[in-house]
Order: structure tokens, then sequence, then C-alpha cells
């Protein structure tokens, strides 16, 4: 028996051995193979449900706020919910489950060519949503949203709510990739809901106020394009986060006299970025603030050139 | 002892051989010879204390120490994953801290299913294998919580230890988690 165990040790430890060996840099040939195979991801009658108001009197808190009076602020959720469309806001959630994907349009991951999409000679890991093209249906678009009280000091103030219908997030994607010495990543987050509704409520949860309901949403963000403009997030030596969309200066080496890029191939790029680089699209059809519209709100092409948000310490 | 055993063998063989009965038509068409794992879990992380606390007590090795009764007042007692995602030395950490608690559940199922219908016409024209894991209904948490935080070292006893705490989390209950989640090859293997 001793003998026997022993023998199975050995073997798992020269199985270890050998996919260490595996582990070897990928040539520029063998990259030239990574073409768009990964793992696709379906959630089949999906439901998700916690908090504090479905799970019999239980705790499901988020804390570490505090007022301008250095008061703990916490925020009990009383529900967080992920169900089909028809959620009714939360109230039709357990027999209501939602498929999210599509067999043939999935959620995915995989390792993809870098050459193909911005970053030279380097394997990017991508985790996208489906397409637009042949998209999720309203059947696998899911109802979510949050309901939460605002604790200060140990006492109930006001219930928070807020609900999204059927949202699809159709053609988002993140993808990583490891630049000098740190993770380097480009985002896309598309969201489109007919409706993004938020409004308050008593203590209880009752005598709600009137809602503002931002109806007919379609975003279409974009953020970081491969080597050139890379999003970073890193935490600096004091403790602080940094959230960092690379800057465009220096781009261009060659200036001319007024203060332009002359003309060549660093020129071509950065024309190429502004025309048809990363750019943030928001419609929204129409807000209406307790029963009252005030019409629809578009921002078109937006263009983020640089961003750096640092977190300070109060 | 291999007559007490035959005994025993024998108790157990009754009741099963009362079970067995001859399968009508309709019942062998639900057979598919389907293998699979059915799972409960049970994890208790941290509960009573973690290794890296008190740094004041130079009477034990600090990173060794332990202590998180209910009446330590102190905070950093739960397990702790801290990630770099910068550049070396003039970095900081991206942390999990004082991850604590009970995390149980019943019946999450791993099996590979051939879907070839439904999904609203989707399953025909896929007709192919797919790994599913049957999600498992119910998540039970004890006293489970955790803090996000960014810090200026990997562990609280580096010198010059600063942290910032973003939130923390506390979940006490039931979480209703519902469905299946099916994993696949794309592109064309």
């Amino acid at each position: 028996m001793i003998l026997k165990n022993t023998l199975i040790t050995y073997l798992l430890l020269f199985f270890n051995l050998f996919s260490f060996a595996d582990l070897v840099t990928l040539e520029d040939d063998e990259l030239g193979n990574v073409d768009g195979e990964g793992v696709g991801i379906v959630l089949e009658d999906f439901v998700y449900n916690a908090g504090e108001s479905i799970n019999g009197g239980g705790t499901f808190e988020i804390s570490g706020l505090q007022t301008s009076n250095n008061e703990d602020v916490v925020l009990g959720i009383s529900q967080f919910y992920i169900a089909g469309s028809g959620s009714n806001q939360g109230a039709n959630v357990i027999d209501n489950p939602v498929n999210i994907g599509r067999l043939n349009n999935p959620f995915n991951l995989e390792l993809r060519d870098g050459n193909d999409i911005g970053v030279t000679d380097k394997a990017v890991f991508e985790f996208s949503a489906p397409t637009k093209l042949n998209g999720s249906r309203i059947t696998e678009r899911p109802d979510l949203g949050i309901r939460f009280d605002l604790e200060i000091a140990g006492t109930h103030h006001q219930s928070l709510e807020n609900h999204i219908e059927t949202l699809s997030i159709d053609g988002s994607y993140l993808r990583l990739w490891g630049g000098s010495g740190h993770m380097e990543g480009e985002l896309a987050l598309n969201i489109y809901t007919p409706s993004i509704e938020f409004f308050a409520c008593d203590a209880a949860g009752n005598n709600c106020g009137a809602s503002v309901d931002f109806q007919n949403v379609s975003i279409e963000a974009g953020l970081g394009q491969g080597e050139f403009q890379p999003v970073t997030f890193e935490v600096d030596a004091t403790g602080n986060f940094i959230f960092d969309v690379g800057s465009l200066e220096g781009k261009c080496s060659s200036i001319n006299g007024s203060g332009g890029c002359n003309a060549g191939a660093e020129r071509d790029v950065l024309v190429n970025y502004y025309n048809s680089g990363p750019a943030t699209n928001i419609f929204i059809g129409n807000v209406q603030v307790g029963g009252q519209s005030f019409g629809s709100t578009t921002v078109d092409n937006l263009q983020i050139q640089y961003l750096e948000v640092k977190s300070h310490d109060l | 002892m291999i007559k007490i055993i035959i005994i025993f063998a024998t108790f157990i063989y009754l009741p099963l051989s009362v079970a067995l009965e001859p399968l009508a038509e309709e019942e062998m068409q639900q057979v598919q010879g389907q293998g699979g794992v059915y799972l409960s879990g049970d994890i208790t992380i941290n509960d009573t204390g973690g290794p890296l606390n008190n740094t004041a007590d130079t009477s034990n090795p600090a990173i060794w120490q332990k202590n998180c009764t209910t009446i330590s007042t102190d905070v950093r007692c739960g397990a702790r994953i801290a990630v770099n995602a910068g550049d070396g030395s003039n970095s900081g950490w991206l942390v999990l801290d004082n991850i604590r608690g009970r995390f149980s559940f019943e019946g999450l199922t791993l099996t590979t299913r051939t879907i070839d219908s439904g999904f609203d016409g989707d399953g025909a024209t896929f007709n192919n294998d797919v790994l599913e894991i049957g999600l498992p209904n119910t998540v039970s948490y004890g006293d489970v919580s955790y803090t996000l935080a960014n810090s200026s070292q990997a562990r609280p006893t580096d010198a010059g230890f600063q942290q910032t705490d973003i939130f923390s989390v506390n979940i006490n209950g039931d979480v209703s988690l519902r469905g299946n989640l099916l994993l696949f090859p794309t592109g064309n293997p």
C-alpha cells in the first residue's frame, strides 16, 4: 500500500514536471497560429437573488464609508437580483429565469494574436460579450436591480432603489496584456436598456418618492487603443489607486512651426486615431422625472485622449 | 472479522434488492447513460483568526500570531490576497483583506450534455456537446466578510505599511443562485 502511494506521488510529481516543461515563451510563428478559439460561456435558466429582505433577516452589508461628521455609513443591501425580463422591479425573480449569452454567440474567453489588435507580438487575453451582429434577443437580456438602505450611525434613514430592465452589453470586451513590467488593457463597454430607474423610499421601504427614469439608453464607450494608448490600473507606493488612460503627448516627434505634427507615418497614425479611434457615444431617448418628460440627450464622439484618476486619503 | 463483514454486507444488500424493479418502456427512454458529479461543499476560512495581525507583541514572530476572538480589537485577522499590477518597487498592492467566514452549498453538479434542441432554435444549429455546471440553487454564507483595499506593502508586517480600505462587505444568510453554466469550445478547433 505504501509502495503504491509512493508510486502515485512520484507519478504526479513527474506529470507536474512535464507541465512546467511545457511553459515556454511563444515564438512569432506560433503566435501567428493563435486565431480566436476560446471557451464559450452561456448561463442557462439563471437567477441570482441575494439580500436582507429575501434571506429571512440575514445580513448583507457594505461598510467603510463615513459622513463628513465621521459617522459610519452602512449600506444594507435589501435585495440584489438578476432575473428574466418582466421581473417587475425585483418582485418576480425566483420563477423567472433567463438565458444569458447565445449558444452561437456566447460570452467568450480567449487568447488572441496581438498583431491583429494593435499589440505587437504579444498574446492578448480577451473576455468578450456576445457580438452585436446576431446579438442577444429580448429573452436573453436580464433585468437586474438593487435595493439598499442607508444606515448612518446605526439608524435606518432611507431606502434607495435602482432597477435596470432587459439589459444587453453586446459588443463589450476587455483585453489585457503584459506591458513593460505592468498590466495594460483596452476596454469597450456597451449598455443597451429601455429603462434605468432610480428612486428613494422611506426607512421601511414604503412611500416611495418620484423616480428618475432614463429611458431607451444606449451607451457605447471605448477606452484605450492597443499599445498606442493603453489603459492601466495600478496602486502607487502610498497605497492609493491610479486609473490611467495613456496620453497622446509625445506621439509625434516632428513638430512644425505652428505646433502641429509634420506629415509622415506618425501623423497618419494620429489622424487615424482621431477619425476612427476609441470614442464614446451616448443616447438617452427620454429622461422622465416624476412623470415629467425632459426630452432626449445625445453625446456624440467623445474621445478620451488622456485620463488619470487617483485616489487620495481623507 | 470476515464473518462480521459478510453479515454487514447482507444488511446493506437487503434494502437495495427490495428497490430493484423492472423499468417500464417510458422509464427506459429517460436513461441517457450520462455520468456526472454531484458536489456539496462547506468551507470555513479564518474563523478564529489569521496569521497576519498584531505586530506590537514582540514576544512572538509577528507573522504567525493568531488572535481573532470577539473581544479582540485587532481588525486585521482574516486571510489576505495582495496583487501587484504595477511597476515593481515603485508601486503598491490591490488587496482583498480580512477574508473570513463560512460558505456552504449543496448540489453543485458537473456533467456533459449534448444540446441539439431548445434555446429558441439555437440548439438545433448548435448541435454540440457542452460541459454543464449546475449551480447549487442556494449558497449559504455564515458571517462572511472581506475588505477591498489599496496598500503600500504586500504584508501588514512590512516596513512602511500603509493601507486605504475602500469598502467592506459582510454577508450572513442564504443567496439564491440557480441555473446552469455551460462551457464549450468556440472557433474552429
